[in-house]
């Protein structure tokens, strides 16, 4: 481990409580009204329907159970190679646009939070649909003969998913380029290298952070989806979170749905500890000032 | 409830005055106390803030939309009126099987009574979750023997219709068999994503007579085979107003609906879609009550007022559900009879379900019927 | 300019695909029908008339607008002083606590119901303004802390070092050193955590009943039923406030 607090000559004992405390507030009031009330649910997991581990090994053994993993894990990395690729395309270019477009272009992303998840879906019915708005706008160009199928299946799933998560990716990631030292690029610049070098040397390096804040985010976030993928996806693409939720709600089989909860969180606790050795993951220990 | 402690009597008494000063909106003694308990942890005016129905009215809870004012105005208002109705307000919120688990567990059920179903009843019932009903309030007598359980009673009549648009089908399909065949029907099917009524049009598809004899106990594993046959060609709803869009949208051309969103969708696209109650699964709506219900053995009252066959057809006129009280069925007005589920020559040709076969299998089928639309 | 005309054109091109749902939401809010459908024989705004006349609506609004407000400034508070906290002071908090502190985004918001009923129910906050407000703020929280440390990511500690030596109290250091520079971290993080709330459905309608009403949960009242156009108004009108509200901005500034 290299990672230690940096110690300053004055005052460091008062700092450090006062940073201390910083971290140590939020902790005591999420440990008592979320840790404590979501644990008391969990540790269901080992004692429902009896005491035991027997959900657990239903995990391992139940082939429809590794079906619907397996779907989940396909469409939330799609969903989340795509909107990183677009939202990162996107921050760069309004990186360099003049403010007064960037305003416009930003404010796009954030009217479309306006929309409610439930109503976006039906838009995208509307627009993908086999006689909607696209499938009549090729046919009427005479590009198509037969419409497309873009809805209804696990494509329409994934562009509802991203459409969904895009701004999600954008803000953290624009944020991050946006506080990146363009002084650094104009050095690079005055060394000689390139556009192309001193992107990939110089900016891409700074903007991982906000890159792989976002990644956590989007693929967290598509982890839990459940309404879009029911409309969109014909109710065919059966994610994690609706397997959890019919459990819960449907079969009242709560041992089995807090088991899956429980690797959830794990899963994607031990993800992110793993991502962030390799990772500035939050301005992560790389940056701090025992390395550099 | 639990006896008090004497040295609790002053936070008792401070209770009562609280109750007082809120107007009824009743805080609930025993939380109230735990809440002292808990009082280096919240500060006390977080919790001053009525949590539970108050047990001097009755709460009725069903699925919203159009049935949230409908029940209201047709039920609840005239019970309110009656000689010792409590006021009583109708909520859409959806008592699902896993709120009423939660509400009971903890015992802050803040509801009476719930719109749900007879298999339901038994299901939820055998898990302890459920007031017995009182059959000397309610009346068996004006319902069907099916139509009643240990802890259930049937409120209204639902079916899943064979529903098609007759644009796409010039010779209307008579039967699931119809349904299943894609060749001389071709075009796209839509099914609900939960086996109600899924499995039963399935097996009649493969042969089965329309008869609750012959398809319970449901062979699961042939009527999911049979399902593969179509699962490609299948659109999956997931709620009554999706059904009613892909109709709308022309996505499908043939589905299983509920009858009352068949009956929508026949008004709204002006007969272009239809449907008939031929090979119908019929199921009950079922008042249930979550045990420790605050309003307590009053919900009964309820539930023996909604007896009364003529807000039955008025229901009916309003949101399409059969009466389930049989001396209601003549008092249906005769143009309006064909679209009645419970009317004698529609019931003769649907299937009433087992409830018992759906408790007994209602969790296990579910989620097999799930992996089976997703892989 | 060559190089970067291709980022930007991406960037209209993504634009457009995040607009083009909002831009259909406009014709759908002027159908005639009582079902979300594109007008096909005149328009009417039936719906909007809806949103006005019946203050069950309005009150949903306040209440959402409410709840999520103060939601967003709690989370914005508690998300922003653990990032912080963590970025100063670094080590196995960081490693080992960041990732558990965003496990209110990873639980299945239907787990959060029952968790938060039982809870809720022990303390008495069901149905409550503050019961929501909290599970609102701590689901909100995990998202700030990602863009506060995303933006502190780029700012050296040995700025904040700096400052301290010469003298500025720690407040003070806060308020005119490290706020100042993550504004953009800490802005974005309170935006998703309001619109998580906003948008927030599957656990209120578990531990709110009748004396908190939220606008999701008005809209979800009538979806297994019909979905009411009025969502789709109510969405329009949204978003002519805030192009309203932008160029007021903008007139401002110049």
């Amino acid at each position: 481990m290299t990672a230690f607090a940096p110690k300053t000559a004055s005052g460091a004992g008062r700092t450090d409580r006062f940073y201390l405390l910083m971290i140590v507030l939020p902790c005591a009031f999420l440990a008592l009204l979320y840790f404590l009330p979501v644990l008391n649910v969990l540790v269901l997991s080992v004692t429902e329907p009896q005491p035991g581990i027997q959900n657990y090994q239903m995990l391992a053994e139940s082939g429809a159970l590794h079906r619907i993993l397996l779907n989940t894990l396909r469409v939330s990395l799609s969903t989340t190679a795509l909107t990183l690729l677009l939202g990162y395309m996107f921050s760069l270019g309004i990186n360099s646009m003049a403010p007064r477009t960037r305003t416009v272009a930003l404010f796009v992303v954030l009217a479309s939070f306006w929309i409610s998840a439930l109503i976006r879906a039906y838009a995208w019915v509307a627009i993908l649909q086999p006689n909607g708005l696209i499938n009549q706008l090729l046919m009427g160009i005479g590009l198509i003969d037969t419409p497309l199928i873009l809805v209804r299946n696990e494509l329409g799933v994934i562009i509802g998913m991203v459409h969904y998560m895009l701004p999600y990716a954008i803000l953290p990631i624009y944020a991050n380029m946006a506080g990146i030292d363009r002084s650094l690029l104009r050095a690079s610049r005055a060394l000689g290298a390139n556009r192309w070098r001193t992107f990939w040397w110089v900016f891409f390096p700074q903007s991982l952070p906000g890159l792989a804040g976002s990644g956590i985010l989007v693929m967290i976030f598509s982890l839990g989806f459940y309404i879009t993928p029911a409309i969109l996806g014909g109710g065919r693409v059966v994610m994690i979170a609706e397997y959890i939720s019919i459990q819960i709600s449907e079969t009242l089989r709560w041992g089995v749905a807090t088991m899956l909860a429980t690797v959830l969180v794990m899963v994607v606790v031990a993800l992110t500890i793993w991502m962030s050795r390799y990772l500035k993951v939050g301005g992560g220990l790389a940056s701090k000032g025992g390395k550099s | 409830m639990t006896k008090e402690k004497p040295e609790l009597e002053f936070a008792a008494d401070c209770l009562s005055i609280l109750r007082e000063k809120t107007n009824g909106k009743m805080v609930h003694r025993r939380r109230f106390l735990s809440a002292l308990g808990a009082l280096g942890v919240m500060p006390l005016a977080l919790k001053f803030t009525p949590a539970h129905a108050a047990s001097d009215e009755l709460v009725v809870v069903n699925w919203g939309g159009d049935a949230q004012p409908a029940f209201q105005t047709i039920w609840a208002d005239p019970f309110v009126a009656s000689r010792d109705g409590l006021p009583t307000v109708v909520e859409g919120s959806g008592p699902s099987s896993g709120k009423i688990k939660a509400m009971v567990e903890s015992q802050a059920v803040v509801w009476d009574v719930c719109d749900r179903n007879l298999p339901a009843s038994i299901d939820l019932g055998q898990q302890d979750l459920l007031e017995k009903v009182d059959w000397d309030v309610v009346d068996p007598a004006k319902l069907r023997d099916i139509h009643r359980t240990d802890w259930g009673v049937g409120s209204y009549l639902y079916s899943f219709a064979l529903t098609w648009d007759s644009e796409a089908h010039e010779i209307a399909p008579q039967n699931w068999a119809d349904f299943w065949n894609l060749k001389d029907f071709p075009g796209t099917r839509t099914l609900r994503n939960n086996f109600e009524g899924m499995l039963e049009a399935a097996l009649m598809a493969d042969g089965d007579a329309a008869d609750a004899a012959s398809l319970y106990p449901v062979d699961v594993e042939r009527a999911f085979e049979k399902i593969r046959e179509i699962r490609e060609n299948t659109i999956f709803w997931t709620s009554g107003s999706q059904s009613q869009e892909l109709f709308r949208n022309r996505e499908v051309t043939m589905g299983n609906l509920w009858h009352t969103r068949a009956l929508l969708l026949r008004e709204e696209t002006e007969n272009r879609v239809q449907f008939h109650f031929n090979q119908g699964i019929l199921f009950a709506g079922a008042w249930i009550v979550p045990k420790g219900n605050p309003a307590g053995a009053k919900a009964w009252d309820f539930v023996a007022s909604t007896q009364d066959p003529e807000s039955q057809v008025e229901l009916f006129k309003a949101l399409g559900n059969g009466p389930v009280n049989p001396a209601a069925g003549e008092m249906v007005p005769e143009d309006l009879r064909a679209d009645d589920p419970g009317n004698p020559e529609n019931y003769a040709k649907q299937v009433a379900v087992d409830a018992a076969w759906y408790a007994d299998n209602y969790a296990d089928v579910l989620n097999r019927y799930t992996d089976l639309i997703a892989s | 300019m060559n190089a970067s005309l291709f980022p930007r054109i991406v960037a209209w091109a993504v634009a457009c695909f995040l607009a083009l749902p909002v831009l259909i939401m406009l014709p759908i809010s002027l159908t005639p029908n009582r079902y979300l459908s594109l007008p096909k024989d005149g328009i009417s705004l039936r719906h909007y008339k809806s949103l006005i006349d019946d203050p069950q609506w309005i009150a949903s609004i306040a209440d959402s607008l409410f709840v999520a407000t103060l939601a967003a400034m709690l989370a914005v508070v508690l998300g922003a002083s653990f990032a912080i906290g963590i970025w100063r002071r670094g080590g196995m908090a960081e490693r080992v606590l960041q990732p558990i502190m965003l496990a209110p985004m990873i639980v299945p918001p239907i787990v959060h119901s029952v968790a938060f009923y039982k809870g809720w129910a022990e303390i008495g906050l069901l149905d409550t303004y503050t019961g929501l407000i909290l599970v609102h703020a701590m689901k909100g929280t995990p998202f700030v802390i990602l863009t506060v440390a995303a933006a502190l990511a780029n700012f050296d500690p040995r700025t904040e070092q700096a400052a301290r030596s010469l003298g500025a109290s720690a407040g003070r250091t806060m308020a005119w050193v490290v706020l100042p520079q993550i504004k953009g971290g800490l802005l974005s993080g309170a935006v998703f955590a309001f619109f998580i709330s906003w948008d927030e459905i599957i656990v209120a309608l578990f531990i709110t009943m009748r004396q908190v009403y939220t606008l999701p949960r008005r809209i979800w009242d009538g979806l297994e039923d019909n979905i009411d156009p009025a969502i789709a108004a109510l969405g329009s009108l949204m978003i002519l406030a805030t192009v309203a509200l932008m160029i007021l901005q903008t007139i401002k500034k110049r």
